[in-house]
């Protein structure tokens, strides 16, 4: 969790809130880390230079009137533009900031910042203050991050306004923001800007307070024939490797005093008796089942970033997203692997897992895929017997890519619906 | 109470209050009235709906809002042309059509940028109002103006981003207007006690008339001028500040002055009432222009012999006012000698006497010295003039009166010392 330049790491809660900041603890030299930059800056705005013309004429007037009034107002003029200085100068002095992201977002919604402001002043408030993300190409502190893909082609820009800091007080604003395609979102820092009191000067303090989120693929919901093949795989179970409710048989142990009767399996126990004569616990052996397991599914991602378009790659990482969604709502071991990005995400079941696959997936680099024609192969992984493949295809659908045996059901992105086409930017 | 509420309670204050200051110093009752019926009626236009927060206040329609402003600039052009009162100052014409666009612009509130306009159209007005009048009145309107002002301006910058659809974070009124009044009241303490150092240390006397009338309030002034409406600036009254050095002598060269007599010299003439109480020359101009050198004396009317002229040589303490280029003289001047080179002009239905401003400013007090004959009261040769006419509206009057008294009292114009 960033934070700039020195905030402590007390625990808010995501909600607006205005507490008391607590008292920061003492810092050893060890622990010390280096400050975040900061970068100050003053501008005068327009009305600051009419306002200076204002004054001139103010003073001309009461040099040649020799009027006191004049005089009064001569010195009212310069000493507000004093007060304006030194008043929004104080007031940032001890403005804090702290972001984070509330949760990934789906490319096409929305993403939540939270923007927590503490002010760390004993006396002075701060007041109208906005807050903004700096672009990378506006990033001072480094030359590297103007050569960072901006998250400007990501997101929308977070602006948040804060009205009001209490002295020693914090206030957490929350933003969203439109997620515009999938990706990595890289945060490089957060200007601070606000014309108090009087709107004469910008003041402006930049922190550099890099962060990363990832905006995860906007879902497509599978095909009404995929949808068919999920429902019939989802129907059946396995049994897995492990002892459990289920009705297959797992394996046998001792009798232990308390089992039920009805658990006993008496034809293994008569040969057992047999054979063996009777220990402690009488000789009985007790019948266990295997628990129940989800059928496993392997979504294999076949991108092919030479021979189909972006657009079409994209289609196909959101078509696998929504294949796994609707695969695992209907109660399914899902893995998933895409040859060429090396990624592989053995199957689980759960909505936790669907996360998992949705930020791998968000993180895919087009540019940075594999073309050999040896890493575009049916991984081994998937291949494994007892396991359901489909295989998503970029483009035209490439038959030959899976295990033999047409074990993989094949998608193709094309013939898609229109609508959600439009969810889908490249 | 919201931001947007208290912003606009305040707002409307410090329109009233600056309206106040102005209608005050330029003493336009009628003004005040529609200014403060104007500010009350922005401040109902402008409550915030309880209902719906977030909405912006009731404005006026663009149409009206740019027909009512057109209006306004028309009334200010035809006040500062046409319409113009030869005494009203133009200071006063441009507050007025400050007033009447900061009435407009209390119904036409759109974005923050509106009322930081409005604000600064205020802070305007006020400065119109100070190089109006510098009254007690007035100045206790401007210490009520200040804190207002320096409110609204905070409370503008707090508020401004409710117009621009930008994301915010809740607050919590009561702590912020809390905290607000603090930093206000701070700010004002502070900006007065640097503002009395700058006034305390600012150099007085620099500059003093280098423009002329600039900054300078209707309030009584000493000194002479062509151009003067009687009640526009105060009471008439004595004042002991000395506007030129004079010195009277005769023909030998005796000092023919006397510090317990008046002398009554004539600069300006001015024959024609007029009413509010503003005075004319009924005369047309026809001057005749001389160009005279340093130490020559110049005829400005028949030679008489000396021995019954009087001779007056002044020096004038600058003024920079309208009417510092008059001659003055006791009676009908004889000849004149500037002690710098000057272009007179003379005109020769009333003698009076003006240096020519084509040829430039005279620099420094040049003294010169005329020699009048108290004696001839002959009227000034006829040139196609027409008669010196006194107005039927003012015969009778009390100044009439008054100046009869005063004439009959004095006598040749001998005395002594300086004229105030």
């Amino acid at each position: 969790m960033p934070t700039a330049p020195h905030a402590a790491n007390d625990p808010l809660t995501a909600q607006s809130v205005a507490s008391a900041v607590p008292s920061e603890p003492r810092r050893t030299r060890a622990s010390r880390k280096p400050l975040a930059k900061v970068r100050r800056r003053y501008r005068l705005r327009f009305p600051a230079y009419i306002y200076m013309l204002v004054t001139v004429f103010i003073a001309i007037g009461a040099f040649n009137s020799q009027n006191n009034l004049l005089f009064w107002a001569f010195g009212l003029a310069l000493a507000a533009m004093v007060v304006s200085g030194v008043l929004s100068g104080t007031m940032l002095m001890g403005v804090e900031i702290e972001r984070r992201a509330l949760a990934d977002a789906r490319a096409g919604e929305k993403l939540s910042l939270a923007y927590t402001v503490r002010n760390r002043n004993r006396w002075v408030p701060a007041f109208a203050m906005r807050f903004e993300e700096i672009p990378p190409s506006r990033a001072w502190w480094s030359r590297k991050a103007s050569h960072i893909e901006a998250w400007t082609s990501y997101i929308d820009r977070p602006v948040v306004f804060v009205p009001h800091v209490g002295p020693r007080e914090a206030v957490t604003a929350r933003v969203e923001v439109a997620a515009r395609r999938r990706g990595r979102v890289r945060l490089l820092g957060v200007r601070l800007t606000s014309t108090f009191p009087f709107g004469l000067i910008r003041k402006t303090i930049e922190y550099q307070l890099p962060d990363e989120m990832v905006v995860t693929p906007a879902s497509i919901p599978p095909p009404a024939g995929a949808a068919d093949i999920l429902g019939r795989i989802g129907d059946a179970a396995i049994a897995s490797r492990r002892q459990g409710p289920g009705d297959e048989f797992f394996a046998l142990r001792e009798y232990i005093p308390g089992d039920s009767p009805g658990s006993i399996a008496w034809r293994a126990s008569a040969r057992r008796l047999h054979i063996v004569p009777p220990g402690p616990g009488m000789g009985l052996l007790v019948k266990q089942n295997a628990s129940p397991a989800p059928a496993r599914l392997w979504i294999v991602l076949r991108l092919a970033p030479n021979k189909a378009s972006a657009h079409e790659n994209e289609l196909a990482i959101s078509l696998s997203v929504g294949l796994a969604a609707r695969s695992l709502e209907r109660g399914l071991s899902v893995g998933i692997a895409v040859p060429r990005a090396g990624v592989t995400l053995r199957p689980m079941p759960g909505s936790g897992h669907l996360h998992a696959i949705a930020r791998e997936l968000g993180l895919l680099e087009l540019a940075g895929l594999n073309t050999h024609t040896e890493a575009g192969r049916f991984p081994a992984a998937a291949a494994a017997p007892g396991s359901i493949i489909i295989a998503v295809h970029a483009g035209a659908v490439d038959r030959t890519f899976g295990p033999g045996n047409d074990r993989a059901f094949h998608l193709s992105t094309a013939g898609l619906a229109s609508d959600a086409l439009a969810q889908v930017r490249a | 109470m919201s931001v947007t509420a208290r912003l606009n309670l305040v707002i409307c204050l410090t329109v009233a209050v600056g309206i106040f200051a102005f209608t005050i110093a330029d003493e336009s009752w009628g003004l005040l009235l529609l200014g403060m019926a104007g500010a009350f009626v922005g401040y109902i236009a402008g409550r915030p709906n309880p209902l719906a927060p977030e909405k912006r206040p009731w404005a006026l329609p663009r149409v009206a809002v740019n027909l009512l402003v057109f209006l306004a600039i028309v009334n200010a052009a035809l006040q500062a042309s046409v319409f113009r009162d030869g005494q009203r100052p133009l200071v006063s014409t441009l507050g007025a059509f400050l007033v009447h666009v900061q009435l407009i612009k209390l119904v036409d509130r759109r974005t923050a940028r509106d009322e930081a306009q409005l604000l600064g159209l205020s802070l305007f007005g006020v400065i119109a109002s100070i190089l109006t009048s510098n009254s007690l009145p007035l100045g206790v309107a401007l210490t009520a103006y200040m804190p207002l002002i320096v409110a609204s301006a905070m409370l503008t910058e707090i508020n401004s981003a409710s117009t621009t659809g930008v994301a915010h974070a809740p607050i919590s009124p009561r702590s912020l207007f809390s905290q607000l009044r603090r930093v206000v009241g701070a700010s004002v303490l502070v900006a007065c006690a640097l503002a009395a150092g700058v006034f305390v240390l600012t150099p007085r006397g620099i500059g003093n008339d280098l423009l002329g009338a600039l900054g300078k309030p209707l309030a009584p002034e000493v000194g002479f001028s062509d151009n003067a409406r009687l009640g526009n600036s105060g009471f008439l009254s004595v004042s002991q500040t000395p506007v030129m050095d004079l010195s009277l002598f005769d023909s030998d060269g005796r000092n023919a002055g006397d510090g317990t007599r008046a002398v009554y010299l004539r600069g300006a003439v001015r024959d024609l009432y007029l009413r509010r109480g503003q005075w004319m020359s009924s005369a047309e101009a026809s001057p005749v222009e001389f160009r005279i050198q340093a130490g020559q004396r110049e005829e400005v009317g028949p030679l008489m012999p000396e021995a019954g002229l009087l001779f007056q040589r002044i020096t004038p303490r600058a003024t920079g006012r309208d009417g510092d280029d008059y001659l003055f003289c006791a009676w009908r001047p004889v000849w004149v000698e500037p002690s710098v080179p000057m272009a007179l002009r003379v005109s020769e239905a009333d003698l009076t006497l003006r240096r020519s401003r084509n040829a430039g400013r005279t620099s420094g007090r040049g003294t010169y010295t005329v020699a009048s004959s108290p004696a001839d009261l002959t009227p000034p040769p006829e040139r196609g003039g027409s008669e010196p006419v006194v107005s039927n509206t003012f015969n009778g009057t009390r100044v009439a009166e008054l100046a009869r008294t005063i004439l009959a009292g004095s006598e040749s114009g001998a005395g002594g010392g300086a004229g105030g």
